[in-house]
Order: structure tokens, then sequence, then C-alpha cells
């Protein structure tokens, strides 16, 4: 199934279409704002570019680094090549400390490997706290955005849902009263949690320290109940010094949301007094990534979501009709470097307006990567059928002058004459979009007109 | 060959482009409204206030304590303990830390730009007091300001204890609707209080 027929499913009902659209516009706008209170912004993303790109090109000296300063501090690192194995060590941490009750603040990395789905099928039962993330938990539904997982809801939903699970009033819809009933419930799990499990923002190679940055303090509660913190990352989460967290966290919260910094940005070196530490390092397909020049540098993002905010066909169509984990720009590029077949269409729900590019912090050239996706795409065979027949079809056009002049006159003829034909002969097109209003005469011919007036 | 070795070996292989000239990590910042001594509280304060917290001056010894438990009865607050130097309380009547009302203790400094103040725990509890109380304040030396993150993280010594967190304002999510609350899970106040 392709973006566009899953983003038919959301654009269905034009109400919350258009809500979603202008909710995420808003917080583009602050983004904007936060940005321009800056005056060194654009420098700042110059400097988080090049550190990233540093810290690619030593990833595996700063990881090595990195394992040592980190077990030096009392930490037990782990690494795990793909998701099976990060599953893996997870589930033997948790079954060697005995824990069957798990708290989880977010992380997208958690999500990509479907930690919750392994663990509770071996009866471990994991609560995810950050309030979006437990609020699409709830609902049997994967986050719609990186930032704001359940932004494709109305409160009246969540009120709903509240009502159904948490046994709040019914017709309740406040956000205020719905977050106090989230909060209620969620206390008692922070208090019995025998383990929290935790994402990372950044991995520091000289301290062996981590930071994890919140609003809601929902890691930090965790983590400081809890005996046990198992730390998930992937391998591209690392940066070289503690003194490159002074560009990262000017960035990383005004960029997502416009706020100058996020409410908690916690630096955990070792484990807490009397407990334990455990630092899960994935690769799970970006060393492939990495692997790919013209790729490699998406792995430079810090997830953000400046990308998704500000694009208008993520804005449009809802994060669920990417059908991948981080959805929007970045998610159409990291997509089909996985599952190429599966995700050929992602990179195609792009309009090449580039807006992505110019917001984001770390500067992946993420719409000139979702062109060079098409190409790719086409080349390995995975271009839809009837986008490649008409590629085929415009190249020999275009080639010869007259071909081009008569297939004009023809397209100008069926267009007044015969409008509904025109539109049934290319569905995939005009179901989306109207026919145009045939002009009188070619350009051509109104040059040629002009040249003789 | 175990997962470890398989990713090194992986990552070793990958012929990257040339190693650049190593980046600097700190700024030379524009000059901006935080950066006059005189300027930079105002433009803390500011922040804090953005970021949904207050500001509080009370002076020293007896007059501060007796601030701090106004402060306290303002909040509502019936179990509280304060930690911070020179205004050492304990109303907490033997209550364990998650079921406090109230919790007080230093700040190091504080950073212009965003109303961020570094707080460093060396103890288990005041790491989790500072997210399980309802309420937090945290005091800081009047003067204790530095202008942004490139300056706070010269001067924080983040590697110096197993936590350490910058604090600005309180808890807070905009998770339902994007209508932004106050106290999603940790503290539902932050005050940040001036001492001379």
């Amino acid at each position: 199934m392709t973006h566009a027929l899953r983003a038919a499913a959301f654009t269905a009902d034009s109400q919350r279409a258009a809500w979603h659209d202008r909710a995420l516009w808003f917080v583009r706008r602050r983004r904007d704002d936060a940005a321009r209170s800056v005056a060194e912004w654009e420098e700042l993303r110059e400097h988080a570019a090049r550190i990233k790109d540093d810290a690619l090109a030593r990833l595996p000296e700063l990881l090595e680094q990195f394992e040592a300063a980190a077990t030096a501090r009392g930490a037990v690192v782990h690494w795990g090549a793909d998701a099976a194995a990060h599953n893996r060590i997870v589930e033997d941490i948790l079954r060697g400390r005995g824990a069957t009750r798990v708290v989880k603040s977010k992380s997208m990395l958690t999500e990509e490997c479907r930690l919750n789905e392994h663990l509770e099928r071996r009866g471990i039962e994991v609560v995810d706290t950050d309030l979006g993330e437990r609020i699409v938990q709830l609902r049997g539904e994967p986050p719609s955005h990186i930032v704001l997982p359940a932004i494709h809801l109305r409160k009246e939903e969540v009120g709903e849902l509240f009502h159904r699970e948490l046994g709040t009033a019914a017709g309740l819809s406040d956000p205020v009263e719905l977050t106090a009933a989230a909060r209620r419930d969620l206390r008692g799990a922070f208090l019995s949690a025998e383990a929290a499990i935790t994402g990372v923002n950044f991995a520091i190679a000289e301290s062996g320290g981590i930071v994890v940055c919140t609003n809601e303090g929902n890691a930090d509660l965790g983590t400081a109940v809890a005996p046990l913190h198992i730390a998930c990352m992937g391998i591209d989460k690392i940066i070289p010094r503690i003194a490159d967290l002074g560009v990262f966290t000017r960035l990383l919260a005004r960029s997502a949301t416009g706020q100058p910094i996020t409410a908690y940005t916690s630096h955990m070196h070792g484990p807490r007094s009397g407990g334990e530490l455990h630092i899960v390092i994935v690769d799970n397909g970006r060393s492939r990534l990495l692997a790919q020049p013209r790729y490699r540098r998406a792995l430079a993002c810090i997830r953000c979501g400046a990308c998704l905010n500000t694009c208008p066909v993520y804005r449009r169509s809802g994060g669920h009709s990417y059908d991948t984990v981080v959805p929007g720009p970045i998610g159409s590029i990291l997509a089909p470097s996985r599952q190429p077949a599966r995700y050929a269409s992602l990179p195609y729900a792009c309009t090449m307006c580039g807006s992505c590019s110019d917001v984001c912090p770390v500067k992946i050239d993420l719409h000139g990567q979702l062109l060079q996706w098409r190409r790719d795409l086409v080349a390995a065979g995975h271009a839809p059928a009837a986008g490649a027949i008409t590629a085929r079809l415009a190249a020999a056009v275009l080639r010869y002058p007259r071909l081009y002049a008569a297939a004009g006159w023809a397209a100008r003829l069926l267009l007044r004459r015969a409008p509904g034909l025109t539109a049934r002969s290319i569905p995939a097109w005009s179901h989306w979009r109207e026919l145009p209003v045939a002009p009188p005469r070619s350009f051509r011919e109104q040059m040629r007109d002009r040249r003789r007036g | 060959m175990g997962d470890r070795e398989q990713i090194i070996a992986r990552l070793r292989g990958i012929a990257g482009p040339a190693a650049a000239p190593r980046p600097d990590s700190v700024l030379h910042a524009a000059a901006g409204a935080e950066d006059s001594a005189g300027e930079r509280r105002p433009h803390f304060v500011a922040m804090l206030e953005a970021a949904g917290g207050q500001a509080l001056d009370i002076g020293d010894g007896a007059a501060a304590i007796v601030a701090l438990s106004e402060l306290a009865q303002r909040i509502g607050a019936e179990r509280w303990r304060s930690i911070a130097r020179g205004l050492e309380a304990d109303r907490t009547g033997g209550s364990p830390v998650a079921d406090l009302d109230f919790w007080v203790a230093d700040g190091e400094f504080g950073v212009a730009e965003n109303g961020a103040v570094w707080v460093p725990c060396q103890t288990a509890e005041h790491r989790a007091a500072l997210f399980l109380a309802q309420h937090v304040a945290l005091v800081l030396t009047a003067g204790h300001l530095v202008r942004d993150m490139h300056e706070a993280y010269a001067r924080a010594n983040i590697a110096a204890q197993a936590f350490g967190v910058f604090i600005a304002g309180p808890s807070k999510t905009a998770d339902i609707e994007q209508s932004l609350v106050i106290g999603a899970h940790g503290p539902r106040s932050l005050t940040v209080i001036f001492r001379q």
C-alpha cells in the first residue's frame, strides 16, 4: 500500500486533517520564533553539523571510548547488532533481576525494535510514561510523531479513552484534568516499578555519560525510583565531548517545540548509589546507512521533529500514513534503506519544497536525499509501474520538438472536448488533482504571434 | 564473533569521507541582552517565567527562613524539607520522599538564555525528591548566572557525580492537543530563590 492511499484514510476526515495541519504549523512557528531569538543560529547549525560529521567519521573509535569511560563509571555496556539482539539483551537483564514491572520513557529505538511487544509476550509489563506515548499505548497504536506521539488525536478521543481505561468521568475532555488523571494513574506505576527503561539523546564519548531530555520529568522519575536503569541507544547518538552539549542543547528544544530548553536535561554518569545502569548500544541497520555515502548524513539526525512539523505533506497526511516508526521527511529517508520495496512510495510523499532542509538543526540535505532515493528506487526496479511508463513516455516526447508540439495539441483538444475521458485515462493523477483548464493556444503559438506582431 | 566485534568491524570497514578538522564546540555568541551583568538577571527571570517558573528574593539569616516558610504556606505545602545551605529545615514529620509536598535545595548557577538552573545531586534522596515532590524550589546565590549553555557546560562539572540536571521550570506536557499543562508527572511549580 502506498503513502497516498494510507493518507486518504486520514484526509477523509477533512476537519481533523485541517486541525492537524494547523496544530503542527503552530509548532513550526514557535520554532521559527525560537530560532530567530538566537543571533548566531545559523552558526550553531553549522557547528552541530560539523560535530556530527566528525562523530560519524570516527564512530568505532568514539564508541569504544564511550564504552571504556561508561564502564569505568560503573555502567554495564551491551551491544546489539539488530532489533532481536536488543530485545534479548533487555529481556535477559530484566529476567536476571526478576523484574516484571517496568516503566519506560520515550525512546524511538525501543519502538523501532518493538520492545514492548517482545517483553509483554514474555510476561513483563511495560508502562509507557510519556503522556502522549501512554495515550497511544492504551489505544494499541504506534506514535504518529517522534516528539508529539498523540498529535493525531483530539482531546475528546483522549477523554473517551481515559473514561474507558482510567475511569475518568464520561465526557471529560479538559487537557488539564485528563493530564491530572494520567498523573494519578502513572504515579503508582512509577513507585512500584522494578526497572526503568529510557532512551538516550546524547552519549558522551569522553566522559561515558548519557543525556536524556524531557519536559515531563518521566525519565527522571523512573530512574530515580527504580533500582535498575536500562538506557537504549543507537550507535548514532554519540558525540565526542561534553562541550558539544552546549551546541546541541541550544538547538534541540528550540527546533522541536520552540522552547529554549526542555524542562529537564539530565546527565547520568554511572548508576545511582545502590542501583544498576545498563547501556545497550544498537546498530540495527545504521551501519548500512553509514556505508552509503549519499545517505550517511541522515545519521546526524537528533530526532527533534522539526522536519515533520514543517512538511506540507506530513502536516496534511498524518504520521500513520507513513507506516514507519519515524515518519515525515527523515523517516522517508531512513525507511527505504531497510525495506526498499515496502517503502518505495515514501520518497514521493514530498513536494520538493525544501523546507525540511531549511529547518534541520544539523543541516541534513533532506529533500536532496529524498530525490536521490527516487532515483535509486527507480534504478532498483521499485518505482510504481505507472510512474515508470509515464516517465519513459515523457522522456520520448520531450526529446522530439515535433512530437512535443503534437502531444500538446492533442492534450489541449482532449482537455477541451473530453475532460471526463482524460481524467479517467490517468486515474492515479487525476484522483487527487483537478485537471487544468486548456489554454486556447500553446505557448509556442503565442510566441510566434508576438514575434510577428 | 559477538555483536560488539561485529558492529565495530562493520564500522571500521566503512570508507567514510576524509577526516575534516575537528570542529569547535564553543561559539563566540553574538552580543545579546543577556551579555551585560546587569541585564543577565532580568533576562533569566523572563525566561524562567516563560518556562512556567517564578523567581523570589529572600534576605538572609532568620528572615530567609521565615520567607521560605511563607512560600511553603502559599503553595499549600504541609510536609516539606529544605537542604539548601543555611536554609535547612525539616517539616516532613517522617514522611517518605514520595509523599513530600515541597522540596528545597541549592542550585549551582542559572543560565540566562533559557532560565535553567544546574543542580548536581549527591544523594539518591535528593535526586528522587526533585521529581517526586509536588513543588520544588532551587536556591541561587545572587550573581551566579552564566550567559548561555556554552558557558554552562564550561562551568558545570557534569561528570563529577552520577546525576546532575538542568531544570527549567516545572514539569510540563502539551501532549493533548498541544495544550500546555503544568505538572505532568513531576513538580507542579518551580521557584528560583535568590539569596544575597
